[in-house]
């Protein structure tokens, strides 16, 4: 599996920036323009381009393809290591406080949607919608950092060779 | 590189995958109360959302800051006007790092006294060009497809 130089590069792009998102403090770093998200795609194009394959076809191409895989991986990494932070009280979940705020101006949410905010603890329901935003938001972005990754770091002299 | 090459049925549908998503920004302003919420939860991963540094409309606060909805903006636009600009484009298409370039008004703005005119024009800025690159992939993406599709 770690033949496919793409899986390789979306795996540790997205990994290390999947971690990054959901440290205490760090994590904060995405508000900035979700610059963790796009960072991952960038890292994950960097190592791809650093990968001796031919990459005389379509760098734009592959650079996206590198840049989504990176998002879901970064997604699913964000969203398991998010979960364990939690639950381990370093940081409150996601939602508590604006959930609060809400009921204090007397507006009752259904279970459902305290369940998917995390509001009284982890739980499946948070899990997964979690994992849905993250993998979604993640993707899009990293996508973009792909992108930039390879306006960046791509070599014309490679197509030649 | 040519206006054909960079206008596609795909960059069409990226085109309006982008103005879904301004949608989603000024959604919260207009919506009621708790879906309001909800949207701005959805978009919290990826902004601070602080009210104080976003756009109001209709009294609230946008789904993004101001300077989020500025990249956006700015993405959205080059989407848009990028495949009319083909002589510009083939220029930075040669030289892309150029799309660094274009970061560093918004990179100055994030550490100098800034205002959301100032935040919104620079993520303008720095997006504008950004949104070149996933047209150009679309364009190699057919590049490659098209020869196999000919055999």
């Amino acid at each position: 599996m770690m033949d496919n130089p793409k899986l390789k590069s979306a795996l540790i792009g997205g990994g290390v920036f999947g971690v990054l998102a959901a440290l205490p403090y760090i994590g904060f770093l995405n508000g900035v323009c979700c610059a963790l998200y796009i960072g991952g795609g960038v890292l994950a194009a960097y190592l791809y381009l650093k990968e001796p394959v031919s990459f005389a076809k379509k760098p734009y191409g592959d650079g996206a393809v590198v840049g989504v895989l990176a998002g879901v991986v970064c997604g699913i990494v964000a969203t398991v290591v998010g979960a364990i932070v939690v639950a381990l009280g370093l940081i409150p979940s996601d939602a508590s406080e604006g959930l609060a705020q809400l009921e204090q101006m007397g507006i009752e949410l259904p279970a459902w949607v305290r369940d998917a905010a995390g509001a009284d603890g982890v739980n499946a329901t948070m899990i997964g919608t979690q994992l849905v935003m993250n993998v979604v938001l993640a993707g899009i972005f990293s996508t973009i950092g792909g992108l930039v990754g390879v306006a960046i770091f791509h070599k014309k002299d490679a197509d030649q060779a | 590189m040519t206006r054909t090459e960079l206008q596609t049925p795909w960059s069409t549908v990226l085109l309006f995958a982008c103005l879904g998503w301004l949608a989603l920004v000024l959604a919260p302003a207009v919506a009621a109360a708790p879906y309001a919420d909800l949207l701005r939860w959805v978009l919290h991963p990826v902004c601070h959302q602080i009210p104080e540094r976003s756009f109001h409309w209709f009294g609230e606060p946008l789904g993004a800051c101001a300077r989020c909805t500025g990249l956006y903006v700015g993405f959205t636009v080059g989407v848009a006007v990028w495949p009319q600009l083909p002589g510009l484009a083939d220029k930075l298409a040669r030289r892309p790092r150029w799309v660094v370039v274009f970061m560093v008004p918004l990179m100055i703005d994030v550490v100098i006294a800034n205002t959301a005119l100032s935040r919104f024009a620079t993520g303008l800025v720095a997006a504008f060009p950004v949104a070149l690159l996933p047209l150009l992939a679309i364009a190699q993406f057919r590049e490659t497809k098209e020869p196999a599709n000919r055999r």
